[in-house]
């Protein structure tokens, strides 16, 4: 029932149309500090930060597309009419599909029996043929569909290409879902332990130190066993091995700025603990939380392909990254190899870490105080 | 020595910054000489330059950021501004000592290791060498034991020592020319009199050259033979010490000296200068105190004043030094409030303990004794100064009184409502009672918050209309000093003294009748913090407000207190009015702390009672009276009973066993 509703396109266009919102909304916020708009300036001054954020902004809209969807009415390939109900007269409607994968159809829609390099002419697999004159050859069969897949078709035929860009979404997800699960234990706990110090600091402590001494893998295998393979369920376990880190991060952070003069002032003034950490402290470690998860979000990805390499990941039938690297495992083996698969997998990946990177980088010198020139 | 007799010649000294595509001149045509044995002072606010004069002359400053573009300096008549020259010499003959004693250690490597590495470095001597001259070194320097300290790491020593252990290192190599910058400012007042005696010590002794770098005008005062008043990037004014002192003739210099509050300047507002110090990178074509200057004409901005010789020794950089040689017209407004008020603040036996804890769940171990039984009383309108060297507790006592931390024992009552025994809760409406602000100035904004949120903060929590909040806002800005614009901006856009002034009317905002004021001038430029002053004593008398003063500066206690109480190690020692502190200490440690403070208004007294050794740790505070073991006159009474205080005259009391008797009024 949870299952079917949340894989609605109805359900997922709104989640997505909310993601969008929220994202703007913040963009707009933060357009109105001072202190965010020198940031973006700073940020903006460095070309590699501005390259790699219109990468990342291209890869953003590519899983935006593949999120929102639609379904259409189904239609009789011989007659070309759409097929109608029989008791209700309303057209029959399709599994349907997202905008990417209508974006996407001329090239997923060439399909190839089996693989094929890059560019090829003909297939990469012999078959054995008997020729007109009676004799057998192994020979490289035409593709139905010459020099048009650019990335090669994978063993059954599908394009690399559009495999390639539909992992995109997953690997977003993946970052973006764990990073939601990550913040709003981390920042609780790390504000509570930072504040308050004293047992609550003790608590939390001991529960980071708990987690952080079993080995994350070990930990995610035994949660991704209980719950059963799927995305939301490794966001899940992932987020719950990682946010140590930033826990600790939040709680030292919290340490220092209780300490002070202006929280000591509010405190002077009556201003309730509560008060204190949503107005004065949150605020000022915010940046650090804010370059943690950027830093943070090459990772994930990573680390999503590393867990359905090891089979601990998403199930066989999503597309990612992962799951190509997973099959590339005995393509590797054959001879000669096929490389095109892991090599897009690898390239595609890397077009996303690379200047998520970057542009961490450039978000930290613009927002650490430290390094922050007045 | 160079050929004309100086140790160093420096001609013409530029030094500038990168700063992106910019270069932003730091010092500009710096020239001065120092000859053996002499004690040069390059004095100056923060961005004067000073330092960075200093550490262009070591070769020092970063390559990569810096550019020395011109000026000579001739060191045995070689210019150790050329690449790599001072290489040769720095550490040898030319040793530089730095203001953090606490950093310039490695915390790794023990005090031997240290001091011994410039030995093996410049003298080639074998291992027993070294550690003869090590110890010698050190005993030199006045550290007891020193073949036991020479296998301490710096953490086992205190501050006053590690600078110690400095100038021993500093002194490994026999060096003719000592560079101190800022030496004593991150030391307590009776530690800086322990090693500018030191310092004077062996000047006389080696005839070494000292060129002493600092911002505090009375030290000067006392130690320099020569003075160079520095002043965004150029020297100003040059002259011998006691004629510069006595007869200042550049309007910054004597602008300066009259910022400097004192005993006589008591009554009469401070001659502050107004505004700040201007960054380098300000392009002024004239004199660049032209801006600040209340004589400054067209002739000024035009373009840079001459150097006028007025004398073989005295220089100044002045288009009007001839012309203004009479006194600086002053503020003489009274602000002297000479009524009696009715005692607002009662504090009895105040004693705040910490405990110290070791270990996951630990159990405590022991109290830190920050606060050990504290008396105070403070009448409506006036000035308690709270004195002490910086460990004596007196900023916990601050905390404890605004609630800060939790007192542990005693009273504090304010309008017959004793505080201390109140809950969080029940203390919130007495909070409006007794503000606080603070010593850092860019500490105490939260910088994400814009100047009207901040100040605002206090009456929201207090449930005031948004139409009063807007008046008051308005109101407090006039009242600080600030424009009106100030609301919407955010605190890095403001210079230190006007984030005091923000800090100020943040706490004025809920209307109290209390202010602890906990070093609120400490880190604050001469003239900047004669403006702080001046503000403070205007509120005083137009509100009516009452200030706990907590300070380790006696100047500043000297111009804004009416009483003053001297902390010793969690305890009032000595309490009394002003002049009576000031002028007649009874307390041996009052009368020391106070002869070792520099004074602008006083001539130097070549006797006095110096200290000895440092604060003890206030975990295991000494038996009897806690200062028995630094005291030159304690017996074997002192260390057995703890003394209180006692009156030994009107309204000045002493816990001392030895003057307990005495009357420090014949």
């Amino acid at each position: 029932m949870l299952q079917s509703f949340f894989n609605s396109w109805v359900t997922q266009n709104l989640i997505t149309m909310a993601i969008i919102a929220v994202v703007m909304v913040a963009a707009v916020m933060m357009s109105r500090r001072e202190y965010w708009r020198v940031a973006a300036r700073e940020v903006c001054q460095k070309r590699a930060a501005r390259f790699s954020f219109v990468i990342l902004c291209i890869y953003a809209v590519v899983a935006l597309l593949d999120s929102i969807g639609w379904r259409r009415p189904v239609v009789d390939a011989s007659t070309g009419k759409t097929v109608l109900h029989a008791s209700t007269g309303k057209p029959i409607l399709d599994h349907g599909a997202s905008a990417l994968d209508y974006i996407l159809k001329p090239i997923s829609s060439k399909k190839e029996t089996t693989y094929s390099a890059p560019l090829a002419e003909r297939q990469f697999t012999t078959v054995i043929e008997r020729a007109e004159d009676g004799s057998v050859a192994r020979v490289h069969k035409a593709l139905n569909y010459p020099c048009q897949h650019l990335l090669g078709t994978d063993i059954i035929g599908a394009d690399v290409l559009a495999l390639s860009l539909k992992s995109i979404r997953t690997g977003l997800i993946i970052g973006f879902l764990t990073t939601l699960i990550v913040i709003p234990f981390a920042l609780f706990f790390g504000l509570c332990a930072g504040y308050y110090g004293g047992w609550a600091d003790d608590i939390v402590q001991y529960l980071c130190t708990l987690i952080s001494s079993i080995p994350s893998v070990l930990l995610i295998a035994a949660l991704m066993l209980i719950s059963g393979r799927g995305l939301p369920q490794l966001c899940m376990a992932v987020a719950l091995t990682s946010w140590t880190g930033l826990c600790r991060l939040v709680r030292g952070e919290a340490i220092h700025l209780r300490e002070m003069e202006y929280v000591q002032a509010a405190r002077a003034l009556g201003v309730s603990s509560w008060r204190i950490i949503v107005r004065h402290i949150l605020p000022n470690l915010l940046h650090l939380v804010l370059i943690n998860l950027v830093l943070k979000f090459s990772g994930l990805v990573l680390a999503e392909a590393t867990l359905t390499y090891l089979g601990l990941g998403v199930s066989a039938e999503t597309i990612s990254w992962g799951t190509m690297i997973n099959d590339a495992r005995s393509e590797l083996t054959r001879d000669p190899i096929i490389w095109w698969k892991l090599t897009s997998a690898f390239v595609f990946m890397l077009g996303l870490v690379l200047p998520a990177n970057i542009f961490g980088d450039a978000v930290r010198d613009a927002l650490d105080p430290r390094l922050r020139t007045q | 020595m160079n050929r004309d007799g100086t140790i160093l010649h420096v001609d013409g000294l530029c030094t500038a910054f990168r700063q992106g595509r910019v270069s932003v001149r730091a010092v500009n045509d710096v020239s001065f000489s120092i000859y053996p044995g002499e004690m040069l002072a390059l004095v100056g606010e923060s961005g004067s330059g000073k330092s960075v004069t200093a550490l262009s002359l070591m070769g020092l400053l970063p390559e990569a950021t810096s550019i020395i573009e011109g000026g000579k300096a001739f060191f045995n008549d070689k210019n150790i501004l050329e690449p790599h020259v001072v290489d040769a010499v720095r550490g040898k003959e030319i040793a530089m000592i730095f203001q953090e004693p606490m950093t310039a250690l490695n915390p790794v490597l023990t005090i031997g290791w240290q001091l011994t590495e410039g030995l093996k470095q410049h003298e080639h001597l074998s291992s027993a060498q070294c550690h003869d001259k090590a110890v010698a070194l050190l005993k030199r320097v006045g550290i007891p034991e020193p073949e036991e300290r020479l296998k301490d790491y710096p953490h086992n020593l205190s501050g006053g020592m590690r600078q110690r252990v400095m100038i021993a290192i500093a002194l490994a190599c026999n060096p003719v020319l000592l560079i101190a910058d800022e030496p004593t400012t991150a030391l307590d007042v009776t530690v800086q009199a322990q090693i500018m005696e030191l310092l004077a010590d062996l000047r006389r002794e080696y005839r070494m050259a000292v060129l002493l770098i600092t911002h505090n005008l009375a030290l000067v005062r006392e130690q320099a033979d020569r003075v160079a008043v520095m002043y965004a990037g150029e020297i100003v004014e040059e002259a011998d010490g006691k004629e510069l002192f006595a007869s200042p003739k550049h309007p910054y210099t004597r602008l300066l000296l009259n910022a400097i509050p004192t005993v006589s300047a008591r009554g009469r507002m401070l001659s502050a200068i107004a505004g700040q110090v201007p960054a380098p990178s300000e392009v002024l074509p004239g004199c660049r105190f032209a801006p600040r200057c209340p004589y400054a004409d067209e002739a000024c901005v035009v373009g840079r004043p001459n150097k006028n010789e007025l004398t073989k020794k005295h220089f100044v950089r002045c288009v009007h030094h001839q012309v203004n040689s009479a006194g600086i017209p002053e503020e003489t407004k009274e602000t002297e409030s000479s009524h009696e008020g009715k005692l607002l603040l009662d504090v009895r036996g105040l004693k705040v303990w910490f405990p110290v804890k070791s270990g996951f769940f630990a159990r405590t171990r022991g109290y830190v004794h920050a606060v050990d039984g504290v008396d105070l009383q403070l009448s409506a309108g006036k000035t308690l100064a709270l004195v002490g060297e910086s460990g004596c507790g007196k900023t916990t006592v601050g905390k404890a009184l605004i609630r800060l931390v939790k007192p542990t024992e005693g009273s504090v009552v304010i309008d017959g409502v004793n505080l201390a025994a109140l809950s969080e809760k029940q203390m919130k409406p007495y909070r409006k009672k007794i503000q606080m602000i603070f010593q850092d100035p860019f500490g105490s904004l939260d910088p994400r918050l814009m100047v009207g949120e901040s100040i605002a903060e206090g009456m929201d929590v207090h449930g005031i209309g948004e139409v009063e909040k807007q008046a008051r806002l308005k109101e407090l800005l006039d009242k600080v000093g600030l424009p009106q614009s100030s609301l919407t901006r955010y605190p890095h856009q403001f210079s230190g003294g006007q984030r005091q002034r923000i800090g100020l009317a943040r706490a004025l905002a809920v209307q109290p009748e209390i202010i602890v004021c906990d070093e609120c001038t400490s880190a604050l430029d001469v003239s900047v913090q004669a403006q702080i002053l001046n503000l403070l004593k205007l509120l005083q008398g137009m509100m009516k407000l009452s200030y706990l003063f907590i300070t380790h500066d006696l100047s500043v206690v000297s111009y804004i207190a009416d009483r003053v109480a001297v902390m010793y190690l969690g305890r009032i020692v000595e309490e009394g009015s002003v002049q009576d502190i000031l002028m007649h200490p009874v307390h041996p440690y009052s009368r020391a702390l106070i002869a070792s403070a520099p004074r602008m208004d006083e001539e130097k007294a070549e006797e006095r009672p110096r200290l000895a050794g440092e604060l003890p740790s206030p975990i295991a505070p000494p038996s009897g009276c806690a200062f028995h073991p630094r005291c030159p006159f304690a017996t074997a009474e002192c260390s057995r009973t703890m003394p209180t205080l006692q009156g030994v005259g009107p309204g000045h009391r002493c816990a001392c066993l030895n003057t307990a008797n005495k009357s420090a009024h014949p």
